[in-house]
């Protein structure tokens, strides 16, 4: 465990727009954040996707980095859509996302 | 704006990353005049209570906070509203596959100002040598 870095009075975490050179390690924090198993990983979402959504809409894309070791610790990803508020959102999350 | 994952590493998990990454994209949402975020939040707790309740009234308990979601309350917490659920929104057993939609309503969004309707010239008051 290396959580007891990250103490509040501690906490060394910065979040920047994500970029390219990002992608390899979001594809990692996915592995880890999704329990992975090493023999899906080849399913799994690759860095070439993360790449795409920050050329999609990089404003939307931000990454949470450790400031000491660098580590990327976070992620959030949004994307741009019309969305109809009167009617409830049903779609699959693949539909939606073109399947990330 | 569709809000496709939010992630935080297992060991980072419970000291806030999550709302540092979400009030960002709160800000983008306000700077480019979105109307808001949706999304589709996994109930990652449901399973504990699947056999005896459906979404709806699972939605219901959180939202009076007689039971906790790791992911939606959460998000409740964090400024979003709980809106239908979606079934087989993705394969994740822990939810039974089912997603409930969120929304999270820009406070500061306005209307974009409307078409700019030229009014009409009466082009013989300008016509020259009459």
């Amino acid at each position: 465990m290396i959580a007891h870095k990250l103490k509040p009075e501690t906490a060394a975490v910065a979040v920047i727009p994500a970029e390219h050179k990002h992608a390899q390690g979001l594809s990692e924090l996915s592995f880890k954040t999704y329990h992975v198993a090493a023999e899906n990983k080849d399913s799994w979402f690759k860095p070439e996707e993360y790449i795409s959504r920050i050329n999609m809409f990089p404003e939307g894309q931000f990454v949470a980095i450790h400031t000491q070791t660098h580590e990327i610790v976070g992620y959030t990803s949004g994307m741009r859509l019309h969305f109809d508020a009167t009617k409830p959102l049903l779609t699959s999350w693949d539909e939606t996302t073109g399947y990330g | 704006m569709y809000g496709v994952e939010t992630l935080v590493h297992p060991d980072y998990q419970g000291y806030g990353i999550g709302g540092l990454l979400m009030e960002r994209r709160f800000q983008t949402a306000r700077r480019y005049n979105l109307r808001g975020i949706v999304g589709g939040s996994l109930i990652m707790d449901y399973h504990k209570v699947a056999d005896h309740m459906t979404p709806e009234q699972y939605v219901a308990e959180i939202v009076a906070g007689r039971l906790f979601d790791t992911n939606l309350s959460k998000q409740i917490k964090k400024g979003f509203q709980p809106r239908n659920p979606i079934p087989d929104y993705t394969v994740y057993p822990p939810s039974r596959n089912y997603a409930i939609a969120i929304i999270w309503e820009n406070p500061s969004y306005h209307k974009p100002v409307g078409k700019i309707i030229p009014f009409k010239v009466d082009q013989s008051r300008w016509a020259v040598g009459r």
